[in-house]
């Protein structure tokens, strides 16, 4: 299913319905007439997008960064967009697979549970954060950004796996409680803040807060088997692999058990 | 049935069904790699008395191995699957987990779900660390060397024990050098062990005693300086018998290892080869040598 933006708008589209599960088994018209929100008005997807039957996956081709919620709680199949898009992208998703070809707003990925996502620009805030007055952020699957990924970057994240090639925003990691955030540019201030468990895995040296300790210099061989297992979807390096990481435990403010390695080549 | 002029008898060798698991154990070299699996397959000949039967499989190039390390698999049998989770984690606590630079990760492609590294975890005191990957859960325990890895869940699968064959000849000399030979053919074949030193076993038993308290005892019927006071099934001019024992994930694994093995065997000195059985009352598996062997004489 191909979908090529009609016209923008600089008020918000809510397209929940944007979403592989929400297609399946429907016709063109039907898919057309699906509701979304503009702004507060009620309107139909066919009112913002041509919609023409071409292709296996949702292929969405133009500027979408007013449409928000794209592939919201989507369980299977594979979205492509073309361009740019708004935020809130994925979800809570929970299966199949996302891919952008532009830049993605704030909440990408927020509270996802499983399934793929790659988007080859930047990434907004929040990124598989999980919303105010959630416990848990993403729960599970794997983000894969390729340029930078904006503030809070994993907030309250539990499970899975974000991996930014480019350079991070403050506050990365924010209540980490567990799953894996992997930077291969610079960090941004108060990296793991109020983190519980999981890792951050730096390639630059990060300017870590006080409330982190140092343990040791050593070569994990968890990241060995974990970097082996994602070397076809993650930018591995042999040194990377091989190569001798310090090891910091904190935030000491919290449980204390989550660990920042940093790669010292 | 004769292979190089050695006689094949029409006998069966008796074997049963066992539960195993693949082990893989990687190091940062191979040495210590194999320095755990020696440690973890030692003492696991037979399950009669050390409980469970343990061997190395093979060595693993760093390519094979989840972490790109030289590595080693072993496979461990035992007779129930509780007996195969406890034996697993005795070994993989004592003989892998204390071994320097070692981590374990199951090994096996289907079977039952058991329970170790979630287990062993407990030995880091709560500082242990888990992380998920591609559906796998791996348990990081902080050991003084830096860290022990450790997969949580391993594969465990009915598999097969006891596959045999006796090789018979003139002289101990002649037997051991035709076994070592087999030895070497098997240890080609995958997916099966030989877990008596060296894949021979000299001390073949039987079922029982003539004390009570013990339940099995000497092959009395196979041992050549008691011929005349047993009913022997050695001949006049056989001086010696060594028996190869071999556990395998399947029937057709230990088949095809007893094959390789019989063939490489049977070479002059050697008299026979035998296999032992108890009349077929025990065991599950009935491998027949000749029915093995057809298309081989």
């Amino acid at each position: 299913m191909r979908l090529t933006l009609k016209k923008s708008s600089p008020i918000p589209l809510f397209a929940e319905c944007l979403s592989p599960d929400t297609f399946c088994d429907k016709t063109v018209s039907e898919i057309g007439d699906l509701k979304c929100l503009h702004g507060n008005r009620v309107v139909t997807l066919g009112d913002f997008f041509r919609i023409d039957e071409d292709s296996p996956t949702i292929e969405i081709v133009g500027d979408v960064s007013f449409v928000r919620h794209i592939g919201a709680k989507m369980t299977i199949g594979k979205i492509s967009i073309q361009g740019n898009v708004g935020m809130h992208l994925g979800a809570e998703m929970s299966g199949g697979e996302i891919i952008v070809e532009g830049n993605a707003s704030d909440w990408c990925g927020a509270e996802m549970r499983g399934g793929r996502m790659r988007i080859r620009g930047n990434a907004g805030n929040f990124l598989g954060g999980a919303y105010r007055g959630s416990e848990i952020g993403m729960n599970r699957g794997t983000i894969l950004v390729t340029g930078n990924a904006g503030h809070e970057c994993g907030l309250r994240m539990k499970r899975g796996l974000i991996s930014v090639q480019g350079n991070l925003g403050d506050f990365a990691g924010l209540h980490m409680k567990g799953g894996t955030l992997i930077c291969y540019g610079k960090l941004g201030k108060r990296t793991g803040a109020l983190m519980e468990r999981g890792t951050i895995l730096c390639y630059k040296t990060p300017q870590l807060l006080q409330t982190f300790r140092r343990n040791a210099a050593y070569n994990p061989v968890w990241l060995r088997f974990f970097l082996n297992q994602y070397r076809e979807i993650l930018p591995v390096k042999k040194e990377h692999i091989e190569g001798i990481y310090e090891r910091y435990s904190g935030d000491i403010t919290e449980l204390g058990k989550g660990e920042i390695l940093v790669w010292k080549g | 049935m004769r292979i190089n002029n050695v006689e094949i008898e029409d006998t069966f060798a008796e074997a049963f069904k066992m539960w195993a698991s693949r082990v893989i154990i990687t190091a940062a070299s191979e040495t210590w790699a194999l320095n755990a699996a020696h440690s973890m397959s030692g003492f696991a000949t037979s399950v009669i008395m050390c409980k469970c039967e343990a061997g190395m499989e093979r060595i693993l190039s760093n390519e094979e191995t989840p972490d790109r390390r030289p590595g080693v698999s072993v496979l461990v049998f035992a007779g129930k699957e509780k007996d195969l989770v406890k034996q697993m984690m005795k070994r993989i606590g004592q003989c892998v987990m204390t071994c320097p630079t070692t981590a374990c990760y199951n090994g096996l492609e289907g079977g039952k779900k058991v329970d170790i590294g979630g287990k062993l975890r407990f030995f880091g005191d709560g500082f242990q660390i888990s992380k998920l990957c591609g559906g796998r859960r791996l348990w990081r325990i902080p050991v003084m060397e830096g860290e022990f890895l450790c997969e949580e869940k391993f594969l465990a699968r009915e598999a097969v024990g006891g596959g045999n064959f006796i090789v018979i000849g003139k002289n101990a000399e002649s037997v051991l050098e035709a076994c070592e030979r087999a030895h070497k053919e098997i240890r080609k074949i995958p997916n099966v062990i030989t877990p008596f030193p060296g894949g021979i076993a000299r001390s073949g038993s039987k079922v029982g005693s003539k004390y009570k308290f013990l339940d099995a005892s000497t092959n009395t019927s196979f041992c050549p300086t008691i011929k005349s006071q047993v009913d022997t099934k050695l001949r006049t001019e056989e001086n010696c018998a060594l028996e190869i024992v071999i556990d395998g994930l399947a029937e057709r694994n230990v088949e095809n290892a007893m094959r390789a093995g019989i063939q490489a065997a049977c070479t002059s000195p050697i008299t026979r080869i035998s296999a032992g059985n108890y009349g077929g009352s025990l065991g599950t598996f009935q491998l027949h040598l000749h029915k093995i062997l057809e298309g081989m004489r």
